[in-house]
């Protein structure tokens, strides 16, 4: 699965982004693919918070969405985590 | 005559134009209404309603324990000791120290002027790069020590959060474009101003950066934002310091943590002639007859008529209006008194 994650906002303001691919098992990717397409809406007073826009692209299409720091899924936010760690 | 029963029940956009002439029930009105009405959604939106603060503007520290949560693990409340864990004891003390600045200098009750508790959040996330505001607490990362380090250990960093607190309640200044600049500049102001007063420091002796203790030596800069030097803090600050150089993509919410620089620098210039401690007052004042959609010239305007009404109660210095207006003109913001 191919991945696009661009990070802004936040208190230091500075942009972040990550792209590549990563092999997930199929359940896995179906969880991140549905977890992107899935809409929450963020109505909360966020000062700060950083702006993810998460864009994936598996076999069947490309799911893109954009999330705040109160409506980030948490499988979203560990995978950032993961390759936040791994770009390290 | 408006009166606060029958501004409820006036449009926005009349609201506003009210505002901006001055009437103060009608800037309230249009606050606390679009203030209900988010929190109203917000609270359907969560199933839970949240009553209303009736704190003593006690502070409560939470451990998020590196995990993505907020209210983990309560590990220290007002009039406890100390503990074993700096950031902990710094989140403490530095919440401590704005709170004591905004009673002591504006006779502010807490956050909201009515004793809201002090809550926050430290070791949030793993290796998490921020700090952020959520409408009701503080939440901080430790930083993932190669760029960043703790920032609840920031006097600066602390101020600014809490004073987007501030703001949502005597302003709401919504977030983004110039509303939203703004909403950051008045952080970045009172971050800065409480930051020199922990430090003891006159504007002499002032750096006139903000977060420069939540950067590590191997980040590309000395600095999140400077005050005094927009745009020179890091390799990736973009902030203007004139209007000619106003950023107006799309990105960062239009530009909240971009377009700061221009009001920022005004600031400084500010400082420069009349002291801290008058443009401290002077913009207080101003934050709490803000309005939700007040723009740069509105802020401008504002600021030039809480400074008349200042001297004329002898409050600060006689020359505040000039300075203001010779700082501001200095962006691209020229100011007309009348």
């Amino acid at each position: 699965m191919k991945y696009q994650i661009n990070i802004e906002g936040g208190f230091t303001g500075i942009p972040k982004q990550f792209e590549g691919e990563v092999k997930l098992d199929k359940n896995k990717e179906r969880e991140m693919l549905d977890a992107v397409a899935e809409k929450r809406e963020d109505h909360s007073h966020l000062r700060d918070g950083f702006t993810y826009t998460v864009k994936f692209t598996g076999d069947d299409g490309v799911y893109e969405s954009q999330f705040g720091e109160s409506n980030l899924p948490s499988s979203i936010r560990s995978f950032i985590t993961d390759i936040q760690k791994s770009n390290g | 005559m408006c009166t606060k029963a029958h501004c409820f029940i006036i449009p926005p956009y009349l609201l506003e134009k009210l505002a901006k002439h001055g009437n103060n029930s009608c800037k309230r009105a249009l606050n606390d209404s679009a203030r209900i009405v988010e929190r109203r959604r917000s609270s359907l939106n969560n199933l839970l309603l949240r009553n209303e603060a009736e704190g003593n503007g006690d502070r409560f520290i939470y451990d998020s324990k590196n995990q993505f949560e907020q209210r983990l693990e309560l590990v220290r409340k007002e009039g406890q000791d100390a503990i074993e864990d700096e950031s902990v004891n710094k989140a403490y003390d530095t919440s401590g120290f704005v709170r004591k600045y905004f009673q002591e200098t504006f006779g502010l009750n807490s956050i909201d002027g009515n004793g809201l508790d002090i809550i926050s959040n430290v070791h949030y996330g793993e290796a998490y790069n921020n700090a952020y505001w959520d409408g009701d607490e503080m939440t901080y990362g430790d930083g993932d020590g190669r760029e960043f380090t703790d920032f609840a250990s920031a006097i600066d960093v602390v101020a600014h959060e809490l004073v987007h607190g501030v703001t949502q309640f005597f302003a709401n200044l919504e977030y983004q474009s110039q509303p939203g600049a703004l909403n950051e500049h008045f952080s970045d102001v009172f971050g800065t101003v409480i930051k020199q007063k922990y430090l003891e420091q006159d504007i002499s002796e002032a750096d006139w950066l903000i977060g420069d203790s939540v950067v590590t030596e191997e980040f590309p800069g000395v600095a999140i934002r400077s005050m005094k030097a927009p745009g020179t803090a890091n390799d990736f600050d973009t902030q203007p310091d004139h209007m000619d150089n106003y950023y107006n993509g799309m990105g960062d919410n239009q530009g909240v943590h971009i377009n700061s620089g221009i009001p920022n620098k005004a600031f400084y210039l500010s400082c420069l002639e009349i002291g801290i401690d008058d443009c401290a007052l002077i913009w207080f004042e101003t934050l709490k007859s803000l309005w939700r959609t007040a723009d740069f010239n509105d802020m401008v305007e504002t600021l030039v008529s809480t400074a008349q009404q200042l001297i004329s109660e002898n409050r600060i210095s006689e020359n505040a209006v000039e300075a203001i207006s010779n700082s501001f003109s200095q962006v691209g913001l020229t100011p007309i008194v009348v």
